[in-house]
């Protein structure tokens, strides 16, 4: 099968597209919220192709963001699963959108990747008046049950850029984002 | 069995309600004989149905292949379009390039590609889009094909995906 590949189209090889692109944070099947606080959206998902093609639209389909953007490739050490002693590399994405001003209303990102496959969430922007630090993000997202799947996203994005955190918040940021990648 | 255990987790349907939809680019604007793929459906357990077909509705945790057959010299891609909207390009992967998946002569395609493999339908009713497209030339931006069946309803799927041939024929299939 490989063989036919590059009989007819020299150094292309075939690519694999079971791993679909799949986001983290962003449940599918429900809306998720989003606080009209933040001026930076980040966006981390497994899997996929590139290049990302990566669109978020307002819910008339009017494109807020529509870009290629430059697609980060990230890499983390997570434990295996009830074994502290060995971990593995997992390899992720990461596109970071900056937004100069949400409004309350119903938005969807749209992340598709070289080969067609799409994912889709939506996410409800509303008005937050208190504002919530790393410190607090990150205890509510570590402990997965004081907080809904439908909030994940909202929280990851008051983490910021995870390598301006201090030590103690990378390592709490690193287990939030391992439980994530073993979804 | 990662591309088995990808879809137990994402695809799942209680009530699978299949729209098949084929699209025969016959003659290109260049003249040239295009491909006809045609698609069948097969329940593990079931009678497989092979399009153009009657509608389909499964219950939860039916296990389906799909056929892809090739008459003639084709790029082919099969996309699935859960009923979040979400969209999976579930063409071989041992054969996928960026222009699609090319047979070069009559050839028949099991789906998944491991012989034990199955998509497992899951309890979340839903409506199910298999889309299976075929030209004569390779496929210049099977991103955009992708975006454009993640952004159309079914309704809006044949003249949304037309651009991407000179000639077209949508087959709805849907049941109770």
């Amino acid at each position: 099968m490989l063989l036919a590949g590059l009989l007819f189209f020299g150094n292309a090889s075939p690519v694999q597209a079971e791993e679909f692109p799949r986001p983290l944070f962003l449940p599918s099947g429900t809306q998720s919220f989003l606080s009209t606080n933040h001026r930076a959206l980040i966006f981390e998902w497994t899997g996929g192709r590139p290049p990302f093609y990566v669109e978020l639209l307002s819910t008339d389909d009017e494109s807020l963001v529509s870009e290629r953007l430059q697609v980060s490739k990230e890499t983390i050490e997570c434990a295996y699963t009830g074994d502290s002693t060995s971990s593995k590399t997992v390899i992720f994405n990461k596109a970071m959108i900056g937004v100069l001003e949400l409004q309350p209303q119903s938005i969807r990102i749209l992340v598709s990747d070289s080969l067609g496959s799409v994912f889709i969430r939506e996410m409800t922007v509303f008005v937050e008046s208190k504002s919530i630090s790393a410190n607090q993000a990150l205890g509510k997202l570590i402990d997965s049950h004081t907080l809904d799947s439908t909030s994940q996203f909202q929280y990851r994005q008051y983490l910021g850029d995870l390598k301006i955190l201090n030590y103690f918040q990378k390592l709490l940021a690193r287990r939030v984002l391992c439980n994530a990648l073993h979804g | 069995m990662l591309y088995t255990a990808r879809f137990t987790n994402s695809l799942k349907h209680a009530h699978l309600w299949v729209w098949l939809i084929f699209f025969s680019f016959s003659v290109n604007a260049d003249g040239a004989v295009g491909c006809t793929p045609t698609l069948i459906v097969h329940p593990r357990g079931g009678t497989e149905s092979a399009s153009p077909a009657d509608g389909l509705s499964y219950p939860s945790g039916t296990a389906i292949n799909f056929y892809v057959e090739i008459s003639s010299s084709c790029y082919w891609v099969i996309f699935w379009k859960d009923s979040n909207g979400n969209v999976f390009n579930i063409s071989p992967n041992h054969l996928l390039h960026e222009y699609g998946v090319y047979a070069n002569t009559s050839s028949r395609f099991r789906l998944p590609s491991g012989a034990n493999q199955n998509f497992t339908l899951d309890n979340i009713i839903g409506t199910e889009i298999i889309i299976l497209m075929g030209r004569d030339k390779p496929f210049a931006d099977l991103s955009m094909v992708g975006r454009t069946i993640a952004k159309s309803s079914t309704s809006q799927l044949h003249s949304n995906l037309s651009v991407f041939g000179s000639q077209l024929l949508i087959q709805e299939i849907g049941h109770d």
